[in-house]
């Protein structure tokens, strides 16, 4: 979700929202959003990716106990066609 | 024939290694992967991109096969074992290549760092093969360093240019008792079988068929071309010489 700068300031004064960096772009989520409910909310299937949390490799079996805090990054990856 | 390739405690029938990329289908990765008979295939690791999620390359790649993922876009050795410990979480395997390539022109892979991340991961029980511009001091430290085989270019990554590094090729094989697997450069079957008949113990490529016009039909070149080049070096070469040497007895002619 891509909110204007006053409205992401708004939203996290509210405490409803926060900021994360997912793939090197800031955006703005849920508190309290689990790997698994982000992964569920962007389609993604969790057997398809990988999962690092500042910096920190998210074991599949965690997926819905890790919470994401605001500030943190993520990497979300793939395998893709290489040679 | 028992001519297995062993590799990370694995027997492979074929020593011909294909990668997955450069396709703009990956539906055909499925049949060039059958075309070409070979076990292990290589992967990468990117970011999801969430507006064009397509599907995943893995459900191209035929069940059975070892997985090869690369560390491409890592440009340090602390870089290449973050992706190789990302790609070890994907649960496929524990194999890994390591491609530490700063230089975008040529995409000449960075030794030295290679050699880093190869102790560290050996050491963190990764099957490793790394992907390195041949050098005979370093592969012997890479054999030092645990890696499984040494992977040298033949030319660079893409360029389908051949065997140009050849004499440097032929010292590994000579001096290294790892397997020597020529990866990168390689652009005709008649490339793949010479790197056999010099000895390599296998040949790693991607574009020679991800760019052919056919690449299914070009796969199967390729897995005859490395089968023939590892029966010619079985067998062994013929000597070479500078003069002509009749094919039959030089008495008896018609015409004596």
């Amino acid at each position: 979700m891509a909110f204007p700068p006053k409205l992401i300031y708004y939203l996290r004064m509210i405490g409803r929202h926060m900021i994360a960096h997912i793939n090197g772009k800031t955006e703005t989520v849920i508190q309290e959003v689990s790997v698994e409910k982000l992964l569920s909310m962007k389609n993604i299937d969790p057997a398809c990716v990988v999962v690092e949390v500042n910096k920190n490799i998210v074991k599949r079996e965690k997926y819905g106990s890790v919470i994401l805090n605001d500030g943190d990054t993520v990497e979300i990856l793939k395998f893709v066609g290489g040679g | 024939m028992d001519d297995f390739l062993e590799i990370g405690g694995k027997k492979l029938r074929s020593r011909l290694i294909t990668g997955s990329g450069k396709y703009s289908d990956e539906r055909i990765i499925a049949d060039v992967v059958a075309a070409a008979q070979c076990d292990v295939v290589t992967v990468a690791l990117r970011r999801v991109d969430f507006e064009h999620h397509g599907e995943s390359v893995l459900q191209y790649v035929p069940k059975g096969k070892i997985l090869l993922p690369n560390t491409s876009g890592a440009r340090t050795a602390g870089e290449a074992v973050r992706l190789a410990r990302l790609a070890r979480e994907m649960g496929c395997g524990n194999w890994v290549k390591i491609e530490v390539i700063e230089d975008q022109k040529y995409l000449l892979p960075d030794n030295i760092e290679t050699l880093k991340a190869t102790e560290t991961l050996a050491k963190d029980g990764f099957v490793v093969l790394p992907y390195v511009s041949p050098d005979l001091p370093l592969a012997r430290k890479l054999v030092t360093a645990g890696a499984a085989a040494v992977m040298p270019l033949g030319a660079p990554i893409g360029s389908n240019r051949g065997l140009r590094t050849l004499e440097l090729i032929e010292i590994l094989v000579d001096e290294i008792e790892l397997p020597v697997i020529v990866d990168a450069g390689i652009g005709r079957p008649s490339h793949a079988a010479h790197a056999m008949e010099i000895g390599a113990a296998g040949v790693l490529l991607n574009t020679a068929i991800a760019s052919s016009n056919d690449p299914v039909k070009m796969a199967h070149a390729f897995r005859l071309a490395v089968e023939a080049g590892r029966l010619a070096f079985l067998a062994g070469l013929g000597s070479v010489s500078k003069t002509g040497r009749a094919s039959s007895p030089l008495t008896g002619f018609l015409n004596e």
